[in-house]
C-alpha cells in the first residue's frame, strides 16, 4: 500500500502541493484527477521519488520511497513526456530497463511491441506521440513492478489503443495484482477503469474516495416544488449547487440515494426525479464548491 | 541485482548514450599523439646524428610539457563535464533518471567516473599507439616510457581536477549554457580579479615596485584550477607538493560535487541556478569586479575621476542586469535585487578610491629610519650597460646568457648600512610625488630634464623586505648620488666585476672603438698571473673611482674579464660557422677604463697596448659632424644643408676633444655627459700608415660658438 502523508511541495514560492495525504490500496486503480495546475504531476513525481517533499513522506508498505532503490524497484513511472535516449530503438530501451528492473520481462515487451504494431529496431524519435505512449506503456507493463504511475498516459492514444491499454491493465491487475495510479484530466477515461479517485485542487486534496462511494453519495435532483415553496425550504438536503429555470429546480446534493429520496418525498413536491451524475459532473461540482467556478471560465 | 552490477550497467549504458563524445575524445588524442609523433619522427629520423635530439623532442612532446595537450585536456574537461551531467538540465531526462530504481549517489558516481574513464581509455590507447609509432621508427619504448607515463599521469590528474570544476558548475546550474558560464566564472574570476587589482596597483601606486615580483601576480598561478594546470605545465619540473595540491583539490571538488548533487532538487532543471543561495554569492563578486574594472578602464583612458564614475556605473549596470536576466530568463527582471547592485558598486568604489586616493598611504610610506636594517638602491638608468647574469651551457652543449635583472642582482648584493644618502633621495621623491597632481596625468612619470628611475629594497629589522620604485630629477639628488657613488658598498654591489675571482677568469680582452684584443689568456703560468693581476688592478682602480674623477674624465676604452664559460663559448665561436650564435655570450661583461686607472693602464702597457695614444689628441686631424643625425629629432629640418660639418682647426679640435667622450662608453659614466643634449661626430686620426676613425660625442653647450652657430642653422 502506498501511503502519502502531509506532502508539501513549493516551487519558487508557489505552493504546488499543500499537506496532501492519501492512501492507495493494492490491486485497485487509483485515479488522480484535478484542475490544470492542481498538482497531479507533482504528486506523482513525489510518489516516485523524483522530487523530495518539503514536508511529509511517501512510503510503500512502510518504507520511504525517496532514495530507496529497493522500494523504487516496485514501481515504474511513466512521465507525461517520457524520455528515450538519443537515437534509441525500443530494443535499446528494453536493454536499459532490463538492467535496472530485475524482473523486466523481455518476452512480454517484445510481444507488446508486436501487438502495438511497433518495430523493435526503429528509432524512437521517428515515432508519433501516440506510438511513444504505447512504447512507454510496454516498458512500464514489462517492468513487472507492483505499481505503475501513469501521468496523462492515455492522452494521445487513439480510442482503440486506450481500450487495449485498459485491458492490459485489467489483465495484470487480475494476474499479478498490479496497482496502476493514473493521473489525468480526462475524466471519461478514468470513469470506467478507476476504483478509487483522488481529487486534487490548487495543491490540496479535495476528496479521496472509492468511485462507487463517490457516485452513491452525490446526486442530481430535478424537481418542481409545491406552490409557495423554494429550494431554501428543503431543510435537511445537503445542496452543493442549485440551478433554477422557472419553477424547475436542478440541484446537486450530497447523501445516499435513500436519504435524498426520503427528504424529497417528505416535502411532497409536484415532481421530482433522481438523475445519475457522471464523474465529470462530480468533478465540476466538487471543484465549484472549492471556488473553481466554471462559469467564470466561459467567456 | 547487486549495486555493483547496477553501477557497471549504468556506466555501460552511459557510454552507449554518449558515443559521440567517446569518438571525439579518441580522435582528439589520435591526431594529437600518434599522428603527431609520426610527423615529428618522419622529419628527423633520417639523420642519425640527430637521434638524441629526436628522443629529447619526443620526451618533451609525450611528457607533461606539451602545450597543445593543455588545450586538448581543457576542451575535453568541458565536453565531458557537460555531457556527464547535462541531463540535470532537462525535466524530461531528470524524471527519467531519478524515476528509475537507482539512487542519486550511484547515478552520480556512474556519470562522474565515466567522464574520467572515457578520457583515460582514449588517452591510454593513443599513448600505446604513439609508442608503437616510435618503435616503428627505431626508438625503443624503454627509452621514453618513463617520461610518457609521468606525462600521462600528470595530464590525467589535472584533467580530473578541472573536469570536477565543470561538473560542479553543471550541478549548480539548470541549463547547459549557464553551466558553461559557471565554469568560466569558477576558472576565471580570481584570475581576472587579481589582474584588475594588479592593474590598479601598478597604475595608481606610483611607488609600486615596477621590475620585480608584483603584489598580486604571485597569486595568479594559484588563482584557479586552469591557472594551476598551466603553471604546473610551464614549470620545468613538477614537485610532489604541486601534485598533492592537485590531488587534494580534485578530492575536494569531487566531494563538493557529490554533496551538491544529492542536495540538488530535480525541479531545478531549466532554471538558471539550482541553488537559490548561490545566486547572490556568484552575482555580487562579479558585479564588484565589473564595476571596479569599468572604473579602472575608463580612468586609465582619460585619467579623470568623472570617467571613473562613468565606468563604475557601466560595469555595475551591465554585469548586474545581464546576470539578473540570465537568472530569471526574463529581460524585465534586470533590476531585481537593485539594493545588492548598489552595495556591490559601493564596494567597488571603495576599492577604487583606496587605490586612486591612496587611502592606505602606500605611496607616502617610508619605513622609520630606525626600523631599517639595510637598504639597496638600483639606479636603472646608470646600470643599463652592465650585463647581469651568467654564461651557461645547456644539455645539448650550446652556450646561452642567462639573464638576471639589475634589480635582482643589486638587491641580492647590496646592504647599505649607512642609509643617509639613500634615505634622503627617497624622502625627496616621496615629497615630490605628494606635490604632484596626478589627475589627468595618467600614470606617466615623464618630466622634463634628466630623471632617475630608481628601485629600492628596504630590509627591515623585523626581517621583512619592502620594495618601492621612485622617479626623481637628477638635479634634486646630485649631492646624494655623489655620496652613494663614493660608498664602496654601493659600488661593489652594482658592478658584478667586483665579485669576479681570478679562478673564474680565463682571459682579459680590451676594446677601444672597433679595435679589440685579448691581452691575457689563461694558457700558461705567465698569462694566468697577468690575468689575475689585471683583475685585481682593475678592481682596485674601479673601487677607488671618485665622483670628482667621473665628472672630469670619460672612459677611453673598455675591458672584459672573460669567465671560463665565456672563454669556452669564445673558443667554440672561433671554430664554428654559426659564430653569431655565441656573440650574445662573449660580448657581455665589458667595463669602462678611465684615463686615471693607473694600475690597470700600467699592466696594459706591459701587455703591449699603446695606451698613451688613448688620451692623446695630437694625431687627430679632422672632426666630422653628421648634421643630419643631429637634426634628426629636431623641429627644423633643412634638406639643403650640408650633410657633414668638418673641423680641421687644431685649436678647435683640442677644445672639442677635451669635452668629448667615445660615444660607445659615454653611457658608462653616470656623472658624464650621457644625459645632456649631445652631438655625435667622427674623429679621424693617424694610426701607423693609415687612418683610424672613432665615434665621439660632446654636449652641444660645450662646443665652440662657431660650431653652435652652424648647428643652429
Amino acid at each position: 500500500m502506498i501511503h502519502a502523508e502531509n506532502l508539501t511541495k513549493q516551487f519558487d514560492g508557489i505552493m504546488a502541493l499543500d499537506h496532501v495525504s492519501a492512501e492507495i490500496k493494492d490491486g485497485n486503480v487509483f485515479g488522480l484527477i484535478g484542475t490544470n495546475g492542481a498538482g497531479k504531476s507533482t504528486f506523482l513525481r513525489l510518489l516516485s521519488g523524483i522530487l523530495k517533499p518539503d514536508e511529509g513522506i511517501v512510503t510503500i508498505d512502510g518504507e520511504a520511497v525517496f532514495e530507496n532503490e529497493k522500494v523504487k524497484r516496485r514501481f515504474f513511472y511513466i512521465s507525461d513526456d517520457q524520455y528515450y535516449f538519443n537515437n534509441a530503438t525500443p530494443k535499446d530501451m528494453m536493454e536499459f530497463y532490463s538492467k535496472v528492473y530485475p524482473d523486466f520481462d523481455r518476452k512480454r515487451f517484445e510481444k507488446l511491441i508486436g501487438n502495438f504494431g511497433l518495430e523493435m529496431r526503429r528509432k524512437v524519435h521517428t515515432f508519433s506521440k501516440g506510438m511513444k505512449k504505447q512504447l512507454s506503456v510496454a516498458c512500464g507493463i514489462s517492468a513487472n513492478t507492483d505499481y505503475l504511475f501513469c501521468d496523462e498516459t492515455f492522452d494521445g492514444l487513439d480510442p482503440v489503443m486506450r481500450q487495449a491499454v485498459k485491458s492490459i491493465f485489467a489483465n495484470d491487475m487480475a494476474e499479478r495484482n498490479l496497482t496502476p495510479i493514473i493521473a489525468s484530466h480526462n475524466l471519461r477515461e478514468l470513469e470506467d477503469i478507476c476504483d478509487h479517485i483522488g481529487l486534487l485542487h490548487r495543491g490540496g486534496i479535495l476528496l479521496s474516495r472509492d468511485l462507487d462511494d463517490l457516485k452513491l453519495n452525490i446526486h442530481k435532483v430535478q424537481c418542481v416544488l409545491k406552490e409557495g415553496m423554494t429550494d431554501e425550504d428543503l431543510v435537511g438536503l445537503d445542496r452543493i449547487k442549485t440551478e433554477t429555470r422557472g419553477k424547475l429546480y436542478t440541484m446537486t446534493v450530497r447523501g445516499t440515494k435513500e436519504a435524498v429520496v426520503g427528504i424529497m418525498e417528505s416535502y411532497q413536491p409536484v415532481f421530482y426525479e433522481m438523475i445519475p451524475l457522471s464523474l465529470e459532473e462530480i468533478f465540476i461540482s466538487e471543484t465549484e464548491v472549492a471556488g473553481y467556478d466554471i462559469k467564470k471560465l466561459i467567456f | 541485482m547487486t549495486s555493483r552490477n547496477l553501477f557497471f550497467n549504468i556506466i555501460k549504458e552511459d557510454i552507449k548514450r554518449r558515443l559521440w563524445a567517446v569518438t571525439l575524445t579518441f580522435l582528439l588524442f589520435f591526431f594529437s599523439l600518434p599522428v603527431s609523433v609520426a610527423m615529428i619522427l618522419g622529419d628527423f629520423i633520417k639523420e642519425e646524428q640527430k637521434k638524441a635530439y629526436v628522443i629529447s623532442e619526443l620526451q618533451h612532446f609525450l611528457g607533461f610539457q606539451n602545450g597543445w595537450m593543455v588545450f586538448v585536456i581543457m576542451v575535453l574537461s568541458v565536453i565531458m563535464g557537460v555531457t556527464s551531467f547535462s541531463y540535470l538540465h532537462s525535466r524530461q531526462k531528470i524524471d527519467f533518471y531519478h524515476g528509475i530504481p537507482v539512487n542519486r549517489k550511484h547515478l552520480f558516481w556512474a556519470n562522474y567516473t565515466n567522464g574520467i574513464l572515457i578520457v583515460t581509455a582514449a588517452y591510454g590507447i593513443n599513448i600505446v599507439l604513439s609508442l608503437g609509432v616510435a618503435a616503428a621508427y627505431g626508438i625503443l619504448p624503454a627509452k621514453i616510457i618513463g617520461t610518457v607515463l609521468s606525462g600521462f599521469l600528470f595530464f590525467l590528474l589535472h584533467y580530473a581536477m578541472i573536469y570536477a570544476v565543470t561538473v560542479l558548475a553543471m550541478i549548480m546550474t539548470g541549463s547547459v549554457i549557464v553551466g558553461i558560464f559557471g565554469t568560466a566564472v569558477f576558472e576565471g574570476y580570481f584570475t581576472a580579479l587579481l589582474l584588475v587589482l594588479q592593474g590598479c596597483y601598478g597604475y595608481f601606486f606610483h611607488t609600486s615596485y615596477k621590475s620585480g615580483e608584483e603584489l598580486f601576480l604571485p597569486f595568479l598561478k594559484n588563482s584557479s584550477p586552469y591557472a594551476i594546470f598551466i603553471s604546473n605545465v610551464a614549470a620545468n619540473r613538477v614537485t610532489v607538493s604541486q601534485i598533492l595540491i592537485v590531488v587534494v583539490l580534485f578530492i575536494l571538488f569531487t566531494f563538493l560535487c557529490l554533496l551538491l548533487y544529492k542536495k540538488r532538487g530535480s525541479e531545478t532543471a531549466k532554471k538558471a541556478m539550482a541553488f537559490k543561495i548561490s545566486k547572490p554569492l556568484i552575482r555580487i563578486p562579479i558585479v564588484v569586479l565589473s564595476a571596479l574594472f569599468g572604473s579602472f578602464f575608463f580612468y586609465m583612458i582619460r585619467s579623470y575621476t568623472g570617467w571613473a564614475v562613468f565606468g563604475l556605473l557601466c560595469g555595475m549596470f551591465l554585469s548586474h542586469c545581464v546576470i539578473e536576466i540570465i537568472y530569471h530568463f526574463d529581460f524585465r527582471k534586470l533590476f531585481s535585487n537593485w539594493k545588492q547592485m548598489i552595495a556591490s558598486a559601493l564596494v567597488a568604489a571603495l576599492v577604487f578610491a583606496g587605490f586612486q586616493l591612496d587611502l592606505f598611504g602606500y605611496d607616502s610610506y617610508i619605513p622609520q629610519e630606525s626600523s631599517i636594517e639595510s637598504m639597496a638602491v638600483s639606479l636603472r638608468d646608470n646600470n643599463n650597460w652592465v650585463s647581469y647574469g651568467d654564461a651557461v651551457q645547456d644539455g645539448l652543449g650550446d652556450y646561452h646568457w642567462e639573464y638576471e635583472s639589475a634589480d635582482d642582482y643589486i638587491f641580492n648584493h647590496m646592504k647599505l648600512k649607512d642609509n643617509k644618502a639613500a634615505y634622503s633621495i627617497i624622502k625627496k621623491a616621496v615629497e615630490n610625488n605628494s606635490r604632484r597632481d596626478w589627475e589627468g596625468a595618467g600614470s606617466s612619470t615623464w618630466r622634463q630634464g634628466a630623471v632617475h628611475d630608481l628601485s629600492v629594497k628596504y630590509t627591515l629589522k623585523n626581517g621583512k623586505d619592502v620594495y618601492r620604485s621612485y622617479s626623481i630629477d637628477e638635479s634634486e639628488i646630485r649631492e646624494e648620488l655623489t655620496q652613494l657613488y663614493q660608498d664602496p658598498v654601493f659600488i661593489q654591489a652594482v658592478y658584478p666585476v667586483f665579485s669576479q675571482t681570478a679562478e673564474n677568469t680565463a682571459a682579459v680582452r680590451v676594446s677601444r672603438g672597433s679595435q679589440s684584443s685579448i691581452v691575457s689568456r689563461d694558457r700558461n703560468g705567465t698569462d694566468k698571473a697577468m690575468t689575475e693581476k689585471l683583475l685585481l688592478a682593475y678592481q682596485k682602480d674601479f673601487g677607488q673611482l671618485t665622483v670628482e674623477t667621473m665628472t672630469k674624465e670619460n672612459p677611453v676604452a673598455s675591458i672584459q674579464f672573460m669567465t671560463r664559460m665565456q672563454a669556452e663559448a669564445d673558443s667554440r665561436r672561433e671554430g664554428n660557422q654559426n659564430s653569431w650564435q655565441y656573440s650574445d655570450v662573449t660580448s657581455r661583461g665589458y667595463y669602462p677604463v678611465y684615463p686615471s686607472f693607473s694600475n690597470t693602464m700600467e699592466l696594459l702597457k706591459e701587455c703591449q697596448l699603446n695606451v698613451d695614444n688613448w688620451t692623446s689628441i695630437g694625431e687627430i686631424h679632422e672632426i666630422s659632424i653628421d648634421l643630419n643625425s643631429y637634426y634628426y629629432d629636431k623641429p627644423v629640418y633643412d634638406t639643403n644643408s650640408a650633410r657633414y660639418y668638418k673641423i680641421t682647426d687644431p685649436q678647435m679640435i683640442t677644445q672639442i676633444m677635451s669635452e668629448s667622450a667615445i660615444e660607445e662608453y659615454a653611457g658608462m659614466n653616470p656623472f658624464g655627459i650621457w644625459n645632456t643634449e649631445r652631438v655625435s661626430f667622427t674623429v679621424s686620426r693617424s694610426a701607423g700608415n693609415g687612418l683610424e676613425e672613432a665615434q665621439y660625442t660632446v654636449p652641444v653647450d660645450r662646443l665652440p660658438d662657431s660650431v653652435k652657430e652652424v648647428l643652429k642653422q
